[in-house]
């Protein structure tokens, strides 16, 4: 089910977030939590029934496994496990493009397998590995089975994301306060759910069908012209980061609704000055399982043993090349690569995760280098803008490869954004307006007077200017923690505490109340009018 | 060693990694203040902390760390059960 979709918005979710606090009320915490279980394995096998035993099977064989390495961990168990999940994984992900990639490189003639990519499978494997590594280092432990179906399975974070630690979100589920309905829980449940809801409609669908200008007749190979591959690359970088970060507006808010507190995913990305900066704000939950499980496990063995063999270290006083190349270079190169090919079996995909490799290594290197060979550039507001426009446009040419079909359908593509292209012709779509006698600039000027330019200059306004939907939660909570002060201050908060237990309520003005309300309206409205558009990250 | 020798040698250890001598290791003090302090360097401050302190930390406890007063604490435990 699309938490788009009528059926999801206005039949599944009103029924389970009250059948989930009545349970709560009439029985025990346990049967609510059965009660999310089944409700979310209805919503992942609404979509196709046959995938449903596999995602079955996979949580029995990682919850026996967890408990086994709980119980006496051993390093050969945790590789067996891990090797079973990948296997799993690859099979259903890669078997098709490693199969060609052994063809084309020796000829073998090995049949390619066609194989169906089960929904959410990269999302629940990455989520059962780090579960494995954390039950075999004896950070968690766990006996329910259910429990344990409900943190890989609970229905707003299991299609895609946001990637959870095992205990961030059990601890919550054994706090009693969790199942009782608070009215503030649902309110800015549902706030964050319509600020993702009309990023998704408004926004994202709208930006998508800007993105042929630049990817359409790429694909037979005809390079777009400049403005147009630029303007369609751009539309691209908007519309992806409005449909993810709005479905995870979306799962955060689900999961406040049931009191359950999700990890952030996007932190404003766009307003990063650098790519280090951006990959700490984009899809964050994936750079910190990638970051916690990969890279750092990596850079400190490296470490330790330069460290035992008396090896210089990479330090900001000393910078030199051979540490910096094997300590910060390759376990970069490595880890940004997988990164890649976790998104999709394709080069186009390992080409973006090693792109990124190489522009993080760069970065560094500049981080190193830079404050000796150009002090102070980049300093003062001037300098930071032009930075976050740089790592802007840097971001919107490596998303090239993200959504190109093929490695050479992006190369086409990027043709054109070199200036290279020009092999479509504009004047149909220019109003019959010969764009040679325009120039770039006036060609620019054209685009950008249509409702789809000006849709693209809304978006840019809205990453760059406004707060995020995290921040914008947290400013209508306000801090819990004067929340709890003023139940501490005289009779009337007294009264306070004795209504709402130790956390008042959070009360939203009219205004942003008001606000909220139109934003969900129009997103319903249009979300009920139209055929749902999946999500993006939904082919992971 | 007290709590206040490992604050002061981390001190020394954050001065060596950042090449900033104003820096100074306070229980509050997070990744979030020192603009450098991306993973990499998180990790150059561990691994140096290891050596310093002559104790090993798992990936996943250095990754959970909110500041550095909690880091201190870690070491302080680690310490013991050593």
């Amino acid at each position: 089910m699309l938490f788009n979709a009528p059926e999801f918005l206005l039949a599944f979710l009103p029924t389970v977030v009250v059948g989930f606090f009545l349970l709560a009320r009439l029985g025990r915490p346990s049967w609510a939590v059965a009660w999310l279980v089944v409700a979310s394995l209805f919503f992942y096998a609404w979509w196709r029934l046959d995938f449903l035993p596999l995602l079955l099977l996979s949580v029995l064989f990682n919850f026996a496994m967890g408990r086994l390495l709980a119980g006496r961990p051993s390093r050969w168990l945790l590789g067996a496990g891990i090797a079973a999940n990948l296997g799993a994984l690859g099979w259903f992900k890669y078997s098709g493009f490693l199969a060609d990639a052994i063809n084309g490189l020796t000829g073998a003639g090995l049949p390619v397998p066609q194989v169906l990519l089960p929904l959410a499978i990269s999302f629940f494997t990455f989520q059962q590995i780090a579960y494995l590594i954390d039950a075999h280092a004896g950070e968690v432990r766990e006996t329910s089975f259910a429990r344990y179906t409900l943190f890989v399975v609970f229905f707003p974070q299991l299609i895609a994301g946001p990637i959870v630690h095992h205990k961030e979100m059990l601890d919550q589920f054994d706090r009693p306060e969790t199942y009782r309905p608070r009215l503030d829980n649902l309110v800015l449940g549902l706030t964050a759910f319509s600020i993702g809801l009309f990023k998704k409609v408004f926004i994202a669908d709208p930006l998508g069908s800007q993105t042929p200008l630049a990817f359409g007749p790429a694909l037979d190979g005809l390079a777009p012209g400049f403005i147009d591959a630029w303007y369609g690359a751009i539309a691209f970088s908007l519309q992806l980061y409005f449909d993810f970060s709005g479905y995870s507006d979306m799962a955060i808010g689900l999961g406040l609704m049931f009191g359950i507190r999700l990890p952030i995913n996007f932190a404003s990305p766009f307003k990063a000055a650098s790519v280090i900066e951006f990959w700490q704000r984009w899809h964050m939950t994936l750079t910190r399982f990638l970051t916690g499980y990969l890279y750092t496990p990596l850079v400190m063995a490296v470490m330790r043993r330069r460290q035992r063999a008396g090896k210089p270290m990479l330090k900001r006083s000393t910078p030199a090349v051979g540490p910096f190349l094997s300590l910060l270079a390759l376990p970069t190169l490595i880890t940004m690569g997988l990164a890649g090919i976790w998104h999709g079996a394709g080069w186009q995909f390992v080409a973006f995760g090693l792109l990124h490799g190489v522009l993080l290594v760069l970065n560094h290197a500049w981080r190193f280098a830079g404050p000796k060979l150009a002090p102070g550039l980049g300093l003062g507001r001037v300098g930071h803008a032009a930075c976050v426009v740089t790592t802007f446009l840097t971001v919107t040419v490596s998303l090239v490869f993200f959504k190109a079909a093929s490695l050479e359908h992006a190369l086409t593509v990027l043709r054109g954004m070199a200036g290279l292209g020009g092999d479509v012709a504009l004047m149909a779509r220019l109003g019959g307006i010969d764009p040679s006698t325009l120039g770039p600039l006036g060609e620019l000027m054209m685009r950008m007077a249509t409702l789809q330019g000006a849709l693209l200059l809304l978006a840019l306004t809205i990453v760059w200017v406004l707060p995020n939907t995290p921040q914008y939660i947290d400013a209508i909570a306000g801090p819990v923690e004067r929340r709890i002060e003023e139940t501490t201050r005289g009779v009337r908060g007294w009264l306070t505490a004795l209504r709402h237990g130790s956390l008042p309520l959070a009360r939203p003005s009219a205004l942003q109340g008001a606000v909220v309300g139109v934003l969900l309206s129009l997103a319903l409205l249009r979300a009920l009018s139209v055929a749902p558009t999946e999500f993006l990250y939904f082919t992971f | 060693m007290t709590q206040s020798d490992i604050y002061q040698a981390l001190t020394d250890i954050l001065r060596e990694v950042f090449d900033d001598d104003a820096l100074t290791a306070t229980p509050e003090l997070s990744a979030g203040d020192v603009p450098e302090w991306d993973s990499f360097n998180h990790i150059n401050i561990v691994v140096a902390s290891e050596q310093r302190f002559g104790v090993k930390f798992h990936a996943a406890e250095i990754e959970s760390l909110r500041n550095v007063g909690e880091f201190v604490g870690l070491i302080e435990r680690k310490r013991l059960a050593a």
